[in-house]
């Protein structure tokens, strides 16, 4: 056989392979991972990722990546994924699933049909609500309180849908746990509202138009088991902050006394430390004590209440000593808070000797539990259970229970748990959680996209989270697992 | 929960307790005062009742059929933090309540306070 050139040497392996004939590559380059993708998924499906700079290109020539992992990416990532109408296994939820595997990217659909309402004078419940015609005749309410005109009917859409996506999306990626599958790019998940008429649409959701939120209820139906619709309920006020064009918001506000369980915190609370003469150091029976109080704060079914340390100092020596004096000594109790598991830093007011006389009770950290605050929007709030989320706030102190008290595993506690490396039960109460009484998406919401890219690519149990693009909402307890080397957020 | 008191004199009281806890409300007297409130604010007064709008009210009352949708009414799944509604109605033989739960729909409730709201809001 007489010289071949290179060139004329890949246009014979193109004609051999094009004819179904016998492979002649040499075994290492035979079993570089591109060549199985090609093989497996087509010149199309490379070239999508050569454009993309996948991963997986970037490895260098040669046997690096194990044989047969590598082959089974290939054949993953030859395809898309997509489902319609999934039923998390939480109980709740009804949407869409799409997985592009060489993008990484997911998209779960939601389709809906916001059925906008005139507020029904009428309706028993508001009526009351508004303390009956009474109230009503003394308020100056007027038709266009209730009645939706077709521009604000277009704005409210549009600003419901841009702050569910933009709360609901790139907050976490998923990659892959399998070994050799370090190349799969990580999976961006966007959650996208469609708008359709009703009979397209897998939710139904009244919007009533009010002059004024007055507590009637907002939820979201469970679906029925196969089914391909459910329906919901919201409540916008005219009057409220924003106006009728934006989506309500509400502002809750717990303390201590809001449910039983609570009042942990003021009897944990040591109230006051004391200090000798000149010195910052906390005593061994304060350290306990700050430490219980500490742990108490940052149990998972206590809000996150904000604690202010008021520190002090004796008017004895110099002013700028004992403001130092003061700083170090809210310093220490701060630190001893933190270190017993408090969820937040307590905030440290030093006063140094103001308003202080040479009485040694002056030698003092005052400690004091803060009301925790939170605001929500609420359409916000119930994508979360249109996406497969329970409540995760407590319903109230009651003989016999009622069905969440505090401490109580939420709707979706045990798939999280299931499927989160290192999550901890979920347990009903108050906090910053967008299924709670604030707007944090925390890595556990994630968790029925994470079901859903396990089942549509057959490959359940196969996939774990990290930040992605968007987190800001970690708190204690996320990411137990530390982040594999390599998938560093993007 | 348990429904609010009715008070001896109060023909009709309707009270809707919030999320929150708190009451609103409204309830015709049998001497024609009309009175409501907000969530937990005072009672107001509105413009009282004349004897013709009283004896309609009577009459629209008694042909509620009150007594036959006496009770507990929930929607299929009742929200976790329910708001609650209880109409309570003074009746020769004892106060009946009709409690609505969570937003549920009562026909027969529509269509008394469609009855009941010419005369309460003229």
């Amino acid at each position: 056989m007489g010289y071949v050139s290179p060139s004329a040497d890949r246009e014979r392996r193109g004609r051999e392979r094009a004819a179904g004939g016998a492979r002649v590559l040499a075994p290492a380059l035979d079993e570089h991972p591109l060549l199985g993708l090609q093989r497996g998924a087509g010149n199309a499906a490379v070239s999508r990722m050569i454009e993309l700079g996948a991963p997986l290109l970037r490895q260098p020539a040669g046997p690096v990546a194990p044989p047969a992992p590598a082959v089974d990416l290939a054949a993953f990532m030859s395809r898309s994924y997509s489902q319609k109408n999934i039923h998390p296994s939480t109980g709740r939820g009804l949407f869409d699933a799409d997985y592009e595997p060489t993008t990484g990217k997911m998209t779960i659909t939601v389709r809906v049909s916001f059925n906008f309402q005139t507020g029904n004078i009428l309706d028993p419940t508001w009526l009351a609500a508004v303390g009956g015609f009474p109230g009503l005749l003394s308020s100056g309410f007027t038709a266009s309180d209730f009645i939706w005109t077709d521009d604000e009917k277009r704005a409210w859409a549009e600003n419901a849908v841009r702050e569910v996506q933009d709360l609901w999306s790139e907050q976490y990626v998923f990659y892959s746990k399998t070994p050799g599958w370090e190349g799969l790019p990580p999976v961006h998940v966007n959650v996208v509202i469609e708008q359709g008429p009703p009979d397209k649409s897998q939710w139904v959701i009244d919007v009533n138009k009010w002059p004024a939120d007055v507590g009637l209820d907002e939820s979201m139906d469970v679906p029925a088991a196969g089914s391909t619709q459910s329906h919901g309920r919201l409540q916008e006020g005219t009057r409220d902050a924003g106006g009728i064009t934006n989506p309500d918001t509400d502002l809750r506000t717990r303390d201590t006394h809001t449910r039983q369980r609570y009042g942990q915190v003021d009897t944990d609370n040591p109230a006051i430390v004391f200090f000798a003469q000149g010195s910052s150091t906390v005593s061994g029976s304060d350290v306990a004590d700050l430490r219980r109080f500490g742990a108490t704060l940052g149990a998972p079914d206590i809000p996150p209440f904000p604690v202010v340390l008021t520190a002090h100092a004796s008017s004895e020596g110099e002013a700028d000593r004992n403001m130092r004096l003061s700083e170090d000594r809210a310093r220490n109790v701060a630190n001893e808070i933190v270190q017993g598991g408090a969820k937040t830093q307590p905030t440290e007011v030093p006063k140094g000797e103001e308003g202080a006389t040479e009485d040694p009770t002056w030698r003092m950290v005052e400690i004091d539990v803060k009301d925790f605050t939170a605001s929500q929007t609420t359409v916000k709030h119930e994508f979360g259970h249109i996406l497969g989320l329970g409540d995760e706030y407590p319903t109230a102190d009651a003989t016999p229970p009622t069905s969440r008290p505090v401490g109580t595993p939420v709707a979706h506690s045990a798939l999280a748990q299931r499927l989160i490396p290192g999550q901890q039960p979920i347990v009903a109460h108050h906090d910053e959680s967008i299924m709670s009484n604030g707007e944090v998406v925390r890595p556990y919401h994630y968790v029925t996209f994470l079901e859903a890219l396990g089942t549509i690519t057959g490959s359940a149990g196969a996939w774990d989270i990290r930040p992605g693009p968007g987190a800001g909402g970690r708190g204690p307890g996320d990411f137990p697992a530390p982040t594999p080397p390599g998938t560093a957020a993007a | 929960m348990d429904a609010p008191a009715l008070p001896d004199g109060v023909l009709i009281q309707s009270t809707y307790v919030n999320p929150e806890g708190e009451e609103a409300g409204w309830r015709v007297w049998a001497d024609g005062r009309h009175e409501g409130r907000r969530a937990g604010g005072a009672w107001i007064a509105g413009p009282a009742l004349d004897d013709a709008r009283m004896q309609e009210l009577r009459a629209i009352l008694d042909a509620a059929g009150l007594e036959e949708i006496a009770g507990v009414h929930e929607p299929p799944e009742p929200p976790d933090e329910p708001g609650t509604l209880y109409v309570q109605v003074a009746r020769p033989s004892g106060p009946v309540t009709v409690t609505v739960v969570g937003g549920a729909r009562v026909p027969a409730l529509d269509r008394l306070t469609e009855r009941l709201a010419p005369i309460l809001a003229s």
